[in-house]
């Protein structure tokens, strides 16, 4: 008989943080494809999207580490399926590492508004570690990367308003009983 | 995204099917820390011809020109809009030919590393490699998690548009920039309550087996490193030596180009 281990992350809330990767990966995919590439509109969407699932699923998960974990897996998986730059892996980590520092700084997940703030958080330092990291790229024609600073704002005014829906979405949830925290 | 689907490597031919995931993986890591180290033309030049021969390699000319279709497209646009903004603002035009040579051969050389990652893996050889590679259970069990679940989300997505066409509704671009609040709950409520649903059946379910109380995980199948794993990494590492050595020689050091 072998020894039972006991775990920080039970394998039900593992498996809530990979099934909402997968959900926030293939609806973002998909709202941009159906919005036809470079929609402004399409853009805010995507991003309104990936953070309402982000909302939820911390919600689900009100442990420290779950935004770290989620991040590196959505960022391994991409690296591996979907052909994403392994280059962007330290900016999301980055920020998912600030976004968890503010929070354990805020009194924890434990508060109300404790997922609120880490997605915020995260969404902000994220894009601009990506920004460095872009700039890194083009260092040598900074100029480029100003082309790409309108759309990296435009994408977060629609992770900002996936804030309110995310927490209006979580009232819903909690409202029929499926989160229950 | 071909990685997605069961027979995904079944039709692709040429050596790179066979080769480990975690090899492929090694290789994008070892492309994009030369990349973005290698601030020389001749130096980037290097590590673009020799990615695009290893891209060559694959067998599929026609999935490549469409990447560099969409590179090309994608390019032009950011030329587009620097040449807009160089319009009010002079400064942002004054970039020499090696200014927009350079950054531009790095996303080349991404390019041609992450499409054969994608386009030759099946999803039980990235499983194995998952595996393989010793994560730890909280990294494993997620990552798992999504690349079986992606498939069936993408089946749910199905669902939900084709009820929504039934009912008279249909999604397209104009539909989704003139309606996007209408658009986003038709689509993404159904999904959100799917994505909910699943997780907490997986979840128990992953529970009532008891995943994740034992100490070791028994593979189904173990995946091999072989010889030609390691003399794509030895060939990889080589490149980079000799882009590094070129931009040493031919001037311009690592951190030269930051200005």
């Amino acid at each position: 008989m072998s020894e039972l281990v006991r775990r920080y992350w039970s394998a039900h809330e593992l498996v809530v943080i990979g099934v909402f990767a997968a959900a926030a990966k293939v609806s973002t995919l998909l709202v941009a494809l159906a919005g036809g590439g470079m929609n402004p509109v399409s853009l805010l969407l995507k991003n309104l999207i990936y953070t309402t699932l982000l909302v939820v699923m911390l919600y689900r998960v009100r442990k420290a580490g779950t935004l770290l974990l989620f991040s590196l897996v959505s960022m391994l998986v991409s690296a591996l399926l979907l052909g994403a730059s392994i280059t962007l892996l330290p900016a999301i980590l980055l920020g998912a590492l600030m976004a968890e520092a503010s929070v354990a700084l805020c009194g924890g997940y434990s508060r109300a508004w404790g997922p609120v703030l880490a997605v915020g958080v995260f969404d902000i330092a994220s894009r601009v570690c990506s920004l460095g990291i872009s700039w890194l790229f083009m260092r040598e024609n900074p100029s480029l990367l100003m082309a790409a600073v309108p759309v990296v704002i435009l994408g977060y005014l629609g992770a900002a308003a996936g804030l309110f829906t995310g927490y209006n979405a979580v009232k819903e949830l909690r409202h029929a009983g499926i989160v229950r925290q | 995204m071909r990685a997605l689907f069961d027979n995904n490597a079944a039709d692709a031919a040429g050596w790179l099917p066979k080769v480990d995931a975690r090899a492929k993986l090694a290789l994008s890591v070892v492309a994009a820390i030369g990349s973005l180290v290698v601030s020389n033309i001749q130096g980037q030049l290097l590590l673009c011809g020799f990615s695009m021969c290893y891209a060559l390699s694959l067998r599929k000319p026609k999935a490549l020109l469409w990447a560099y279709l969409f590179f090309t497209l994608m390019c032009g646009m950011a030329m587009g809009c620097m040449w807009i903004m160089g319009q009010f603002m002079p400064s942002l035009n004054k970039a020499g030919f090696t200014g927009l040579v350079v950054p531009f051969l790095r996303m080349l050389t991404m390019l041609h590393v992450v499409l054969p990652m994608a386009l030759s893996t099946r999803v039980q050889d990235l499983l194995n490699a998952l595996r393989g590679m010793r994560l730890p259970f909280c990294i494993y069990l997620p990552a798992a998690v999504v690349v079986r679940f992606i498939p069936t989300f993408l089946a749910d997505v199905q669902q939900v548009t084709e009820s929504l066409r039934l009912r008279g509704y249909r999604l397209s671009p104009w539909g989704i920039t003139r309606h996007p609040v209408q658009s986003m709950r038709l689509l993404f409520t159904p999904l959100l309550f799917r994505s909910l649903r699943t997780s907490e059946d997986l979840g128990i379910a992953a529970e009532l087996k008891g995943l994740g109380y034992g100490k070791t995980m028994t593979p189904y199948k173990t995946c091999h490193w072989a010889l030609r794993d390691t003399l794509l990494l030895i060939a990889a590492c080589a490149v980079l030596t000799a882009a590094l050595t070129l931009q040493m020689h031919l001037g311009g050091t690592s951190l030269g180009g930051m200005r």
